[in-house]
């Protein structure tokens, strides 16, 4: 009886504030601005899920939330199915915020067909950490047609032709790789691991693993397919056949007398590329050929398990390709794009939030010695490791990344350098669209499947299978294909050069 | 020989022995009722228990045999698929065909070759079972693989050499088996299944298996429900994962002599259940063992249950046992015991009042019957002790007639000789005689007393048969205190001289000896009368006690009989009267009563 009055006096309280409109205990949230409520980030990209993800993507959202009032999933999707996820994602209209793309993941097809955001204005109100770090010249590297619709992960923005040799009979038979310049000078090495190793093949090729194709690579722009390429020494715009220019044929013959001396394996040209690994990792290879770039041959020696030494045989090259190996673009089914670019800004300019996402927590996932260098904590390894994702090169700023303990400690200063000493292509930021000529670019691509690897790896004669090579290409097509690549570099000239050349 | 004492102990010893063997068949009835409920409940339970393991083994061996069916069919499937695509290569090929027709121009077959390596590549990924196709060219001893997931280069060449060696060595005819069927295979340490098709340009297309591959999403399965599946071949060789540790010869023999059941057990370190199935586009046998531990997890309550059953019967049967003992057994027992007590003459023997309404009633209804049994047989004893004092009292009081008169006739031919001495002294012994009898109201006196009478008479039948007669007796001094009802051993004398004596040439002796006897813990006063006459009838020695029943007898030998009576009613078979026969001849009494003095005889 005593407690009655109480109670409708609290009742009474109560309805005056509900009919007033405002909770009296949650007045601390309308100081800030409606637009800056916390908002949820969907981020898709390829790689598999780490054990300990829902743990760092925890540590990511507290910092997040510190910075930009925000909170992130990260959701990896496995390799293979990369591009038929995100393809059925667009279809049916999912919310997600950001995903990782490159050249060789249909970057232009969406751009072409809107998927991304376009991101020029994001960039200039957002993202001015992005646009210091990376420089102009790799924001215009991966613009399509003047406009940026990804922002370039800041890491190797070129490639060379190079390969790697067995560090042991390198120093076995005390050879000088700084005297290689050519591939001429390799003929006598090689020579000598013949003639002195029989159960090591000097130089092990594979179909897409060969010196004439690398060397092509990465002298000439090859615009996307190799189907009417740019020679950059030329000096002009002029889209020719790869197959009709120096570099590519004297490396080819070159392969054709080594292959007749006997330096390289004979079914090369049916060899697959994880074969060849095989092959290195059984020791039965002195050399082979890859892409390179600073530290190549530790991160090759630490994957095949077998001691390797690198020379570059071509100039770092910078093109197109190379400078959207890897993106991060905003979905046009984003709600929040601001957002969106403000954490791309803090892949770029937060040290903290990078090496969370790239490595993991502190102590947890690894441990930093007195030098800032990385290494797994006792009894942990990158096999049973709980977060080691190994997609650090996908995000942000990579110079921002720790090293770990094997790592060259100058690797960042090396790979700016690589970037800087690199020989931009003319078409660079030039991406060519091959849907006009569909078909003369399928029935050409089967031409290139009959004759690359034999070719490019020696095995059959150059001199009488080129001939017979162009003549297919040509009637698949070629002709048509380099006319239209002539015609949307013209274009691509015209709209680039114009407002960059004033 | 007779014993006066009446034999109540015995007579209860005797009855005692049915009532002891009820006991042990009332338990045993009880033991037997009980089983005859609790193990057909038992056994039907044990049965019922088997049976559903039964039920269940069969279920599950239904059940895996299902799965190895469908897996078996699947794999059969992938085989299919993978032979017919062979066929395909090995007719439609075209650029497998032109190898041939190539072999002249090295280039053009290196680009051949490369076109047919592209092509098996491609094949790959509509099918997915294949781990690596291959295509032969013995002409030039040529050898293509295509293997999308190689997984060393030592495994590569290792499956190469093994592929080459089919062909060449030898007679070049090893690649025959694996044409008909998919064949198994070991190739390093791993087991394949291989298939070779020949083309029409007598080249040879052939593809390998893993078996790992067929059998993993098995051996996934098979680990979410603890069983383990296995590869073998028809001849009962264990492929993969290996043979089982334990029970491999037996499982092996099992699937080479193929019988046609749906399961079979196979005994190892522990009991499995063997399912199997064999393929039809191979000669492999897909097996699956089932430990029975896993099993019958599914019945682990019923098993458990059944293995506790009999013990839980048993227990069941003890306590009930100890209840019964608590309920039935004990008061019984309590009730027999009592009625030995009352049956041995300890009537004050009372029941303890049971708890248990029933047996309460009984032991109360024991308790009053005895109580007035006890009352009851006092009053007979007062009774009959009473009618029999009145009885003594008449007989002390009738003295022979014929003796005062014998003797009367003495005193007078005394007389008439003048013989002055000898009258005097009979008329002593006369008065002596007599006075005992008119003073003869206590109930007891002594043993002095009474052989002083005794030694009245006898000197008064010397003086009646001087010549013939001769009385000895021998008085222990501890004897002579003891008390003895009047009258005791005077009957026997008179009856001795009544039935033994003759005035014959021979001096008739009667002697009566009294001492005191020791037997164990007690002590008894024995009185010994014997004479050297004719003895007893035979008949009567053996059938005293009846004899004494006999009215006719009694009349004839009151003094014995009263005798008799007052000893058995005074002593309650304490007393011992037995007759027998003297040496050389003559008949002797031995009489026993209890030793008792003056100061003794409280009651």
């Amino acid at each position: 009886m005593k407690r009655k009055p109480a109670f409708i006096l609290a009742m009474t309280f109560g309805l005056a504030f509900a009919l007033a409109g405002c909770n009296p205990w949650s007045g601390s949230t309308a100081h800030r601005p409606a637009e800056q409520s916390k908002y949820k980030l969907i981020m898709y990209y390829p790689g598999t899920t780490p054990k300990d993800l829902a743990l760092v993507q925890d540590a990511i959202n507290k910092r997040l939330t510190e910075k930009i009032n925000a909170a992130i999933e990260l959701k990896p999707i496995d390799w293979g199915a990369y591009n038929d996820k995100t393809n059925l994602m667009f279809t049916s209209n999912e919310k997600f915020d950001l995903m990782f793309t490159a050249a060789y993941l249909n970057f232009n097809a969406n751009v072409a067909k809107g998927q991304f955001v376009q991101l020029d204005a994001l960039l200039e109100k957002y993202g001015q950490g992005i646009i210091k770090t990376l420089g102009s010249n790799w924001i215009a590297g991966s613009q399509v047609n003047g406009h940026s619709y990804g922002v370039p992960t800041l890491k190797e923005f070129a490639g060379a032709a190079g390969l790697l040799f067995r560090k042991d009979l390198v120093d076995k038979y005390s050879i000088d790789l700084d005297r290689i310049h050519e591939l001429a000078d390799l003929t006598p090495i090689f020579r000598k691991i013949k003639e002195n190793e029989p159960d090591v093949t000097p130089l092990v090729q594979s179909e897409g693993l060969t010196v004439p194709g690398l060397v092509a690579g990465y002298t000439m722009d090859l615009l996307g397919d190799g189907l009417g390429v740019l020679d950059p020494a030329a000096g002009n715009l002029k889209v020719v056949n790869l197959l009709e220019t120096r570099p590519y044929t004297d490396a080819v013959k070159q392969m054709r007398n080594w292959y007749l001396e006997g330096f390289i394996n004979e079914d090369a040209a049916t060899l697959k590329d994880d074969q060849l690994y095989n092959i290195v990792r059984a020791g039965k290879a002195f050399a082979f050929a890859v892409t390179t770039k600073p530290g190549k041959d530790v991160e090759m020696s630490a994957q095949l398990g077998v001691e390797l030494v690198q020379r570059d045989i071509t100039r770092p090259q910078t093109t197109t390709g190379e400078a959207t190996g890897a993106m991060l673009a905003i979905s046009r089914t984003s709600a929040d794009p601001e957002r969106a670019m403000m954490f791309l800004d803090l892949l770029y300019t937060d040290k903290q939030l990078i090496n969370l996402l790239d490595f993991g927590i502190e102590g947890r996932h690894y441990i930093k010695d007195s030098n800032g260098m990385l290494s797994y904590p006792e009894g942990v390894d990158s096999q049973n490791s709980t977060y080691s994702p190994g997609t650090a090169w996908m995000f942000g700023n990579q110079m921002n990344a720790y090293l770990w303990r094997n790592e060259d400690r100058d690797k960042w200063a090396k790979f700016k350098a690589f970037n800087d000493s690199s020989v931009k292509s003319p078409a660079l930021g030039f991406m060519w669209d091959p849907t006009k000529v569909k078909n003369e670019v399928s029935a050409a691509f089967s031409v290139q499947k009959e004759f690359d690897g034999a070719i490019r790896t020696g095995t059959v004669d150059p001199d009488k299978y080129i001939p017979m090579y162009i003549e297919k290409l040509k009637a698949a097509g070629l002709g048509r294909i380099i006319a239209e690549k002539q015609k949307q570099l013209d274009a691509w000239a015209q709209s680039v050069r114009a407002p960059l050349n004033p | 020989m007779g014993a006066v004492r009446p034999s109540a102990s015995e007579s209860v010893s005797r009855r005692s022995k049915p009532k002891g063997e009820l006991r042990v068949t009332l338990r045993r009835k009880v033991i037997v009722a009980f089983g005859l409920l609790t193990v057909p409940l038992v056994c039907f339970l044990l049965y019922t228990n088997y049976y559903s393991s039964q039920v269940v083994r069969e279920q599950v061996a239904g059940y895996n045999a299902g799965l190895l069916t469908l897996y078996g069919d699947q794999i059969d499937q992938t085989l299919e698929t993978g032979g017919s695509y062979l066929y395909r290569l090995a007719n439609q090929e075209s650029d497998i065909r032109s190898l041939v027709y190539n072999l002249g121009d090295r280039d053009a077959y290196a680009l051949t070759r490369v076109a047919v390596s592209r092509g098996l590549y491609s094949d790959f990924s509509y099918n997915k079972g294949l781990y690596l196709d291959f295509v032969y060219i013995p002409n030039n001893r040529d050898l293509i693989v295509a293997q999308p997931k190689q997984e060393s280069y030592e495994e590569a060449s290792v499956i190469s050499n093994y592929l080459r060696d089919l062909f060449e060595s030898g007679a070049g005819e090893g690649h025959r088996k694996f044409e008909s069927l998919w064949e198994n295979c070991r190739i390093g340490d791993k087991h394949y299944l291989l298939r070779i098709v020949r083309t029409d340009t007598n080249t040879y297309v052939g593809a390998l298996i893993r078996l790992d591959d067929l059998m993993s999403p098995l051996q996934l399965i098979a680990r979410d429900r603890s069983v383990r599946a296995y590869f073998l071949d028809r001849s009962g060789e264990w492929l993969i994962p290996g043979p089982p540790e334990d029970a491999a010869s037996e499982g092996s023999s099992a699937v080479a002599g193929d019988d046609g059941q749906a399961y079979r057990t196979i005994r190892g370190a522990e009991k499995y259940l063997m399912v199997d199935h064999s393929l039809q586009m191979s000669n492999l046998v897909l097996a699956v063992l089932i430990p029975e531990k896993v099993m019958l997890q599914q019945v682990p309550l019923f098993q458990r249950i059944g293995y506790v059953i009999p013990f839980a019967a048993g227990m069941l049967l003890l306590i009930f046992l100890a209840y019964l003992q608590k309920l039935v057994i004990e008061p019984m027992h309590r009730l027999v015991k009592g009625m030995r007590q009352i049956g041995k003459g300890h009537l004050d023997t009372r029941l303890v009042a049971s708890r248990s309404v029933e047996f309460a009633l009984i032991g109360d209804t024991f308790n009053r019957m005895a109580s007035e049994i006890q009352d009851l047989k006092i009053h007979v004893y007062e009774e009959e002790i009473r009618s029999q004092r009145a009885e003594l009292k008449q007989l002390q009081l009738q003295m022979n007639p014929h003796f005062l008169f014998n003797s009367l006739n003495v005193i007078y031919n005394l007389a008439e000789t003048g013989k002055v001495q000898l009258i005097k002294q009979m008329a002593r012994h006369m008065v002596g005689y007599l006075r005992f009898f008119a003073r003869l109201k206590e109930h007891l006196i002594t043993v002095g007393e009474e052989m002083e009478n005794v030694g009245h008479y006898m000197n008064i039948q010397k003086l009646r048969f001087p010549k013939h007669l001769e009385y000895e007796w021998v008085l222990e001094a501890a004897a002579s205190k003891a008390l003895l009802p009047p009258l005791t051993v005077q009957p026997f004398v008179e009856n001795a001289l009544k039935h033994g004596f003759s005035t014959g040439r021979e001096m008739f002796r009667v002697s009566v000896k009294i001492g005191v006897l020791d037997r164990g813990d007690k002590r008894f006063c024995e009185l010994i009368i014997e004479d050297n006459g004719k003895g007893f009838p035979p008949a009567l020695m053996e059938r005293l006690e009846e004899t004494l029943a006999d009215p006719s007898f009694t009349k004839a030998h009151i003094g014995i009989w009263n005798a008799y009576n007052h000893l058995k009613m005074r002593y309650r078979g304490e007393a011992e009267l037995r007759l027998e026969q003297a040496e050389p001849k003559g008949a002797r009494v031995v009489i026993v009563i209890p030793y008792r003095t003056d100061a003794q005889e409280g009651d």
